[in-house]
Formats: C-alpha cells, structure tokens, sequence
C-alpha cells in the first residue's frame, strides 16, 4: 500500500521556497512568508489560511445559533456563520478546534467538506476594508454580519473577524477559483502597501 | 488669487503634438501644454474642417478631442500632460495646421442637416459609391487595431451622502453633512477643489475646512459619469472607475458659461469666459493680449475685472444682458469700455481671430483683438440629475442661476439638511443670436451645425425640440449637448414665437463624460483550475477550455495516449465533473422525479446511468447515480451543467417538499479516472479495496488514507474507476498512479468514448434534441409514472422526428475530421450535421456521429457530407459502438 496522503490546500503552490511551513493538522500552513512584515500586514495583509480546517454541515439549527447571514464566536473560538435556515459553516479557532459548533447544531444531517471546497484567504489592516472595496461591490459587513456576495468575478462568503482590532475579514471562494482570487487579493494589498504574510502574524488577539 | 495653481513651473518635461515637440509643466493638461506653447488650433471640426482651438477647458466641448497614446477621442483639455506622450489631432489629412480638407469649409452650401438624407441618392444607385467616402468623413476618431484589451480597476466606496462636484456649493454641502455626523464622500473632477473660488477667492478656507473632517473622504480627479437605480454614481478616477452608493446624492456641479451665436464664433482664440478663468487661475496662461468680452451677468463683469488684473488688457465688453444694467454701469465706472443694445456682432481673422465688428445702439464699432471671450448665460451643469430622471424647470423670474459664491454655499448647506432651492436653467443673455458678418454662426461646435441650419431645419417642420435635435444633430455629438442644448431650444422658442417652458427640453443620457471601453469592460471571467491544474503544467498539457474549467487537452498527443489506455492504463483528471451528494430518506425519490431513469429499486453499491430531460423532453444532462446506501446518493452531472443541475435538483427538492439535503462537491472532490485493462491491477497497489469491483458498481474507499468514493464504469470503453476524493488530497493520489498510467486528455477522452459511441451531452446534442433522436430511449423508465419530460416525450412520439444520430466510418483513405460538417439530403439540401468526429488509430479510419434523416439506415446506409471548402465525401454508416462491440473490455 501507498504511504499516507497529504492534504494540500488550493494555493499550496502559490508560495516559495523559502516559505517556512508548519504542520497543521493533515496538512501544512504557511507559517512565514519571505518579505513579510509587521508593518505592512497592520497596513493590508493577506494571508493564506486554508489549511484550517472548517466544514459545513446541514441539520437543524439551535436556538442558540445565529441569525441567517450572521456569524458567531463559539466557545474554543471558532466561528460559526448561519449561511440557510438549516445550513452553518464552520471556520476552525487559529488552534484547529471546531468541536464547539455542536451547540449551534447538534445533530447534524449532512457534513459538507468546506475545507476542500473553499480556500480560505485572511485579510487584515487598516486598509482591509480598501482591499475589499476593489474586489466586491458590496460595503464591508461588521461582525456578526457576514456577506454572501461575489468578489473578484467569483462568488465568494467575507466573514469578519473581530479579534483583530484593526478590521479584518476571511474571504472563502470556490478553490477552484483560489488561484484567481489569491492573485487578485494580493496584488490589491501590495498596491496598498500591503504584504503578503504567513499564519504568525495573523492569529486574532483572542489566540495569543 | 495666485495664477497658476494647478501647475509646478519647476518640472517641466515634453511630449509631441502632430510631430511637434510641445514642452509642458507638471500640472499642466494637453490642451494648456499647446497653448502655452501657441499651438492655438487644436483640431479640425467634423464637417467643414475649420479650425478649432479652447473652448470651454472643461471638457464641455468636443474642440479639445484627439488621439492620445492610441486612446481615441481623448479630451485634451481634461487630460494630464505626461512625458513622452504621442498627441495626434483629428479630422484632418496632414494636421490640424495643415489640413489638406480646408476646402471643404467652402463645401457647405450642399451640406445642409441631413443632407445625406436628401442628396447623392440620385441618379439611382449612386449612394452605395458615395457612402464609403462619406464615412470615412464623418468617423470621429480612430480605433487603434494595435490596442491590446485591458480593463481599469473598479472600486466601490460607500456612504451617507455623496456630492458630486467640490465648488463652493459642494464643499459647504460636504462640511454642514459632515457636522451633522454623515459619513461624506466629496468628488470633483479637477486636481483641486475649489471650483470657482479658485479664480473668485475664498477656497482654502473652504477646502481646509473640507480636509479637516474625518467624516469627508475626498476623490480629487474623479468625474461622475452618471448616477443610476439605488443612488449609485459611476465616476471615472485616476487609473480606475468609482462606483459610489449613497443614501443620499447632493449634485453641486454649478454653472457652465453657453456660447453667444455670431459669425465665425469658432475662430480659435474665441472661448467661454470661464474658459479664460481657468487658463489664468489654473494654469498662470493668458487668454491673449487684448480680449473682446461679450457678457451677460455680474460674474462676467467680475471676470472682466480678474482678467485686467491679471494682465489682459480688456478692449470692450459688450452687454447683452439687460440694458443699463448695475454691473455694466459699475464696469463702465471702473474705466472699462461698455456697449450696450448689441444688434449684430461678428468675429474675423484668418487663422485666430484678429478682431471683432459689431453694431451697438445704432452705431458700428470695429475693435482689433486676439481674443474673444463670451457667454450667452449661464446653466447649471444638470446632465447627471438629467440623465437620472430629474426634470429641469424654467424659473426665470426667479432670477437666473446663482453666480454668487456665498449664496452657492447657503444652497449647498440646505441641501446637506434636505432643502435646496429649485434648479433653475437660464440667465439668458437678451439676445444670444447675433447677426451680422458673413461668417457661419456655430450653434454646435461639435456637429459643425449653424443657425441657418436650425432656422431651415425649423422651416421644414422640424419644429419639436426632438425633432430638431434628432434631424439636424444638435445635441448629438460627443459632448452632447452641454453646450448646445439650451441654445436650440431657445432658437426653436424664438421662431416660433413660444415661451422655454413650452418648447421644453431634450434629455440628457448617461454617461455625462466620455466613458472608456476599458472602464466599463470587466476582467475576463477567470477559468476555475481543478486541484491537479498544477500537475497539468508540469505535464506541460495542451490546455483548452470546458465550460468554467480550464481542462489539458492532450499532453503527449491523442494517437499516443489512446493506445496507452487500450493497451495498459491511462489517468485522466476529471475533476471537473459535476459531484452531487444527496441524503436523506427521499433522495431515490428525487432522482426518480428529476431524472429519466429508475432509482427506487436500485441497490447500495448499485450504479445506474442518469439522463435528465428538461420539462419539454429535451436531453438536458446525464452521468451516473451511485447509491451508497439506502439513504444517500452521489451523483455525477456533466462539467457543463454541475451548477444548473445542483440547481434544478434543489428547485425540486424544495417544491416536492422532500426530506433530502443536497451538498454540492464539485469543487470539494477532485476525481480521476484510472482507465485501462490494467487499471483494477494498479488501483490495487494503493487501495485495499476498490479494485474487485464489478462493472456498474461503486464503494467507499480509502486510498493512501483519505476517504474516497470508487465509480466502476466504462466511459472510454475500458475497465475504468472513477475515483473521487477530497480534492486536498487529488495531487497525492494523481502522481502515485502516474508512475505505471501515463495521462491523457480531453480530447483523447472524447475519441476513446467515440470509438465506443458513448454520446456527450451538449456536443452531440444540441437545444432540441430528444432522447429518441440521439437513440437513447433505453435510458427511460417506461414504466414510471412520472419524470421530468415524459408528457413531453409522448406528444414528440406522436409528432415523429425529423433526425436520427447516426455513426459513421470514412473510406480509410479520408483522414479528414470535420466536426460540423453537414450531411446532404439526396436532392442537395441540408439534412443534418456531424457532431463528432475523429481519427480513431485502434480502427485506422475516421468514425463520427452525425444527424442524418431518421429513414437513413442504422448501418451501410449512405451519407453525403459536405465540408466546410464545399468538398462532398461519402460516408457508410455503423450503429456502434465501432470498438469492442460485446463491450466485454469495460467489464
């Protein structure tokens, strides 16, 4: 038999060699990111956070889950987001931890692989809003709201995170578009002064 | 105010003008760059090739529009000066200096409105010579067929209160809305805000108060280009287009001077009074030595003023507001030269103007001159709440527009508080239309249209305000009608003896300003790449577009890869595939109702082929339904159709009210398909399980770890395993088997499943092709009650059909593969087309499907087809499949 797999996010590809990884579940996240900088990622950074897990599920809702298009903090700090009346998605805590959403859905019916279905690309800075402002049409939601909207030519879902004080959004798009929107958000923060960075430099104040 | 503010004297730098080369400050535009150099004639006019020169500096007028850097129908007077810039005038043969068309000025006599309506028709059959020539006459720029595609970047802000333009009424506007705790977005087309006040005074304050405001985001270089549904504005900024949503829209962009009508109004050095203004203010320029004023309000007497200040000796005014008026009075005190009661006035010089004659309480004035400054009255710039729907009003008694910039701001603080003033739309000059000399009296710079065309035009019937507009093109050019509009009503209103509220109004359109392709083309839409794309290029595969997908279409060439797969084993990526889960207690009974076929009874592990009907009978998908267990479904549709039958299977799934959930995988699973007599042998090395099973069947498995669902079937005509795993995990699996399976593509893909006579849907089906027509009846549940399409299948049974797909084999010495080509009837006509065809090398002929006459016989038939050169081959038809007809391979 084969040796195991490894699972490889969408934009796995999309980083250098000097790029520093660090095991992440299955799988292994872009930890630092040559030419990275403090500085630049307070101003606009994007980092690539898809090796984090997240799933969607489909079942009934509690009453403890939040409204249709809005997002909650669950108690290990993941996020979960109301997308349909019996549909949530998950977004892990920058620690891996998912188990919590359970109070918001208890008996799931079906679980939807998100992780693979989905890139998930971390914005952040004070110019975040103005990275988003030249990819989607849409005015930047405020937490606990969430966006099903499209931006760079694509459907795509911009979920706030509001432990980073600056602003800060996720963008989830379809991870065959990954590539796409990857390029279309990075070259947007680079000409904002932005940078493109690792995981280091993006865990929400909540984590550290 | 200090001249010049919006340019730096220290950098100069220089580009080139028909040749020329022009030197320029920073800060200046195209059109101030010649004029500082004196370069006054800046292009030729549309018709009769006259010179023109400044007009309006606002980009009010179409006398500024050449080509620049290979942009047509740039507007010089709004375009910054850039080092190395290639400027080229247009309507010219040489150039604007020099152009070898001057004589056609002498032409106009036979060059009335619409004249190409009433002339060249005769004698009969003349027009198609004269039409060509015309046309290349009368285009307006030139498209540069070099230019590569491009799209400018969009973005979107949002706001409380958006106020388009930064003049003394949008800045009072932008602080009052600001202070009241609006978040403010304030735009304006120039450099620098200010509008007026830039030449009048007072605007630092102003601005400064403006800048100080963090409700108040400025866009400085930003023309709004209209506003439309939901308060949105489209605006063109530097290097990108705004699209700006408000709750609430204030358009502050003031009053725009209109041209007096008289002979030979056009000569270059003849400008807008506010043109004069700017190229002082602005730009630290001199309209000329000695100016010829022709004023109608207080403003203009101001202007007057400003201008002797600032170094142009003022030759006369003349009035032609209201006689005896306080300002002419208050002028004439100043020591300035002021006629009144003007009866007729003319402009004259031969390349600029030199001078200017005119009539004036009975007595003849001559006066030399290098420029003539003019306004026939002011007008509100109203073609954004125009072209929004808002209707403009004549108030005249109510004393014109504001031309005083503190009553500006009181108008722009109510309006931040919800009350404004009405619009108001003319300050008219008591008389505008001046006769007099022998010269042509522009009324419409841009469509070199005169007053003796608007009186004849009105003199047929043209006597509606949009007849008039739409037979003479008043209005119509490319800065459509800023300048003209109301001077044409006023014409129509005059002749016809009627007040401006009777005539009316045309209406303005957006957009306001002139729109590049690129600002409104969005990016192309982006290709989805499936997980393996990277594996692809370092395959370098020959790519090629599916649907949404970018796909390799071969990589070592189709001839190779097919034997490989018939001989040992191939992988191909079919990622793209649509991947539908469906669980729940009801999901056979969904499938049941959406497709054709049977589902109910069908065991776990079972697999069945799946075609979808659309509502009329029509083929609208197929792929395969694998139960999983007696709850759950995985579904495959077409890479074409994944979304559309994600969708339909929802629509139905919420209409019948049944316990399913449905999740959409395609992009979640990638899959590759493991093809060949050696596939169950390879699969073996990497799954426990899998490999044993049967044809037509399916199971969960796991493959170097990771979950994955196996599909038995026999697509390309061999063993074959459908492999779909989460697609994480697809470039681990795609290079384990690639050791012992070379890859192949698309295109060998489709001539593997051609040689087996497996049809693809959308290719060998088109939008009214029955399962009947394409020989796919076994693919129906007869026996069920119902499915999507059956009613419809009954009525086309009785109707009966027209075509048939039918295979079909070339003699061996034809090689040709003319997908598209069309089969003859026996009398010449057209009965069908080739839908597929290709080289098979395992047969070493060239076989196909084509729609033929259903009377045509399954095999030995005959069928004529033409290509596309018109050469007509003879085919044989054969029912396939043409390879392995037992179809023992597959299984």
């Amino acid at each position: 038999m084969s040796a195991k797999f490894l699972w490889r996010g969408p934009l796995a590809a999309a980083f250098c060699e000097k790029t520093q990884w660090k095991k992440c579940g299955d799988s292994a996240i872009a930890e630092t990111v040559p030419g990275e900088s403090a500085a630049a990622a307070k101003r606009a950074g994007v980092c690539d956070l898809s090796p984090l897990p997240r799933f969607g599920a489909a079942g009934e809702c509690s009453d403890s889950a939040p409204p249709l298009n809005a997002a909650a903090i669950s108690e290990d700090g993941g996020i979960v987001c109301r997308l349909g009346e019996d549909e949530i998605l998950v977004l892990a805590s920058p620690a891996g931890k998912t188990a919590a959403a359970k109070q918001y859905m208890p008996a799931p019916r079906l679980l939807i692989p998100r992780r693979d279905s989905h890139c998930q690309i971390g914005v952040r800075g004070a110019r975040a809003a103005d990275v988003l402002a030249r990819l989607c049409a849409a005015p930047p939601p405020e937490f606990p709201a969430l966006l099903q909207t499209r931006a760079a030519e694509t459907a795509a879902l911009i979920i706030p995170e509001p432990r980073i004080a600056a602003g800060a959004f996720y963008i989830l798009a379809d991870s065959g578009y990954a590539a796409h929107v990857w390029e279309a958000v990075c070259e947007t923060a680079l000409r904002l002064d932005g940078c493109i960075h690792g995981r280091k430099l993006w865990a929400p104040r909540a984590e550290k | 105010m200090k001249p010049g503010l919006f340019i730096n004297p220290a950098r100069r730098f220089s580009f080139n003008f028909d040749g020329r080369k022009i030197s320029a400050f920073e800060g200046d535009t195209v059109a101030t760059a010649l004029w500082r150099c004196g370069v006054k004639t800046l292009s030729r006019s549309f018709k009769y090739h006259r010179r023109r020169g400044i007009l309006s500096l606002s980009g009010a007028d179409a006398n500024t529009l050449m080509d620049i850097d290979g942009a047509p129908n740039a507007r010089a007077d709004q375009t910054p000066a850039a080092a190395g810039m290639l400027a080229r005038s247009r309507h010219c043969v040489g150039s604007a200096e020099n152009d070898r068309l001057a004589a056609m000025n002498w032409l106009s006599p036979f060059l009335p409105p619409g004249f190409y309506y009433k002339a060249f028709f005769r004698p009969r059959g003349a027009w198609p010579l004269w039409e060509p020539l015309i046309r290349r006459l009368a285009g307006i720029g030139q498209v540069n067929p070099e230019a590569r595609p491009e799209t400018i970047e969009k973005v979107h802000a949002f706001c409380d209160v958006a106020i388009i333009g930064g003049g003394p009424a949008g800045l009072a506007a932008a602080v009052a809305a600001a202070r009241a705790g609006d978040s403010v977005c304030l735009l304006d087309k120039n450099p620098q805000f200010g509008g007026s006040l830039n030449w009048r005074g007072g605007g630092r304050k102003q601005i400064a108060a403006a800048e100080s405001e963090k409700n108040i985001r400025l866009y400085p270089l930003h023309e709004a280009t209209g506003i439309f549904a939901d308060n949105l504005i489209a605006a063109n900024g530097p290097q990108h287009s705004l699209r700006l949503r408000a709750k609430k829209i204030i358009c502050a962009t003031g009053a725009r001077d209109t041209p007096a009508v008289f002979a030979n109004n056009d000569l270059p050095g003849i400008m807008l009074i506010s043109a004069a203004l700017r190229l002082a203010f602005l730009y630290d320029l001199a309209c000329g030595r000695r100016a010829v004023i022709l004023a109608t309000n207080a403003a203009d007497a101001n202007a007057a003023r400003l201008l002797k200040n600032y170094g142009v000796s003022i030759a006369a005014v003349f009035n032609l507001g209201e006689k005896d008026s306080a300002w002419a009075e208050s002028l004439s005190s100043d020591g300035f030269t002021v006629f009144d009661d003007v009866r007729e006035f003319s402009a004259s010089g031969r390349q600029f103007v030199s001078g200017v004659r005119a009539v004036c309480g009975g007595r003849r004035k001559e006066i030399a001159c290098d420029c003539g400054l003019m306004n026939g009255g002011a007008l509100p710039a109203a073609e954004l709440p125009s072209g929004a729907g808002a209707a403009a009003k004549f108030v005249l008694s109510a004393g014109g527009v504001n031309n005083r910039p503190a009553a500006a701001e009181k108008d722009g603080e109510a309006a931040a508080s919800g009350g404004a003033r009405p619009p108001q739309t003319d300050s008219p000059a008591n008389n505008v239309f001046l006769s007099g000399g022998g010269g042509k009296a522009f009324v419409d710079f841009d469509e070199d249209l005169v007053l003796k065309d608007l009186d004849v035009a009105i003199g047929e019937g043209f006597d509606d305000v949009q007849l008039l507009k739409r037979y003479t093109t008043a209005g119509m050019g490319p800065s459509q009608g800023k300048l003209t509009n109301m001077l044409a009503a006023r014409r129509l209103a005059k002749n016809r003896g009627e007040s401006m509220e009777d005539v009316g109004q045309t209406t303005f359109r957006p957009p306001a300003a002139a729109e590049t392709l690129s600002g409104l083309a969005n990016p192309p839409r982006p290709l989805k790449r499936t997980a393996l794309d990277r594996m692809h290029v370092n395959l370098a595969a020959s790519f090629m577009n599916a649907g949404v997908w970018r796909r390799p279409a071969h990589y070592a060439g189709v001839e190779k890869e097919s034997l490989a797969v018939r001989e040992k084993a191939g992988i191909i990526d079919i990622s793209t595939l649509g991947k539908i889960m469906l669980s729940g207690p009801d999901a056979a009974k969904l499938l049941e109702h959406v497709y054709a076929g049977k589902f109910a009874a069908q065991k776990p592990g079972a697999v069945r082929y799946a075609l979808m009907l659309d509502e009329s009978g029509i083929i609208a998908d197929d792929g395969v339904a694998a139960r999983l267990d007696e709850d759950r479904f995985f579904l495959t549709a077409t890479t074409g159709n994944a979304e559309a039958v994600y969708r339909m299977l929802l629509l139905w799934k919420a209409r019948l009210r049944l316990r399913v959930d449905l999740a959409n995988l395609t992009s979640a699973y990638a899959a590759v398909n493991l093809a060949g007599p050696d596939a169950p042998r390879l699969l073996a090395k990497f799954s426990e399980s899998g490999a044993e099973l049967g044809y037509m069947r399916a199971a969960e498995i796991k493959i170097g770890g990771a979950p994955a669902f196996a599909v038995r079937t026999g697509f390309v005509g061999e063993k074959g395993f459908e492999i779909h795993l989460p697609s994480g995990y697809a470039s681990d699996l795609w290079n384990a088997l690639l050791a012992d399976a070379p890859p192949f593509g698309v295109e060998t893909q489709r001539l593997l499943r051609l040689e087996k006579g497996h049809i693809i849907i959308g290719q060998d089906t088109d939008g009214l092709t029955t399962p009947e027509e394409a020989d796919m009846e076994w693919a129906l549940g007869r026996d069920k009650p119902f499915y999507l399409g059956k009613r419809a299948l009954e009525i086309h049974k009785k109707r009966g059909i027209r075509r048939q797909l039918r295979g079909f084999i070339l003699p061996a010495h034809n090689r040709r593969t003319g997908e598209s080509d069309l089969v003859l009837a026996k009398d010449g006509g057209i009965s069908g087309h080739v839908t597929s065809a290709a080289y098979s090398p395992a047969l070493g002929r060239v076989i196909g499907l084509a729609f033929a006459p259903p009377e045509t016989r399954k095999t030995g038939g005959v069928l004529l087809m033409r290509a596309a050169g018109g050469e007509v081959m003879e085919a044989r038809t054969f029912a396939p499949p043409f390879y392995d007809r037992e179809g023992k391979r597959q299984k």
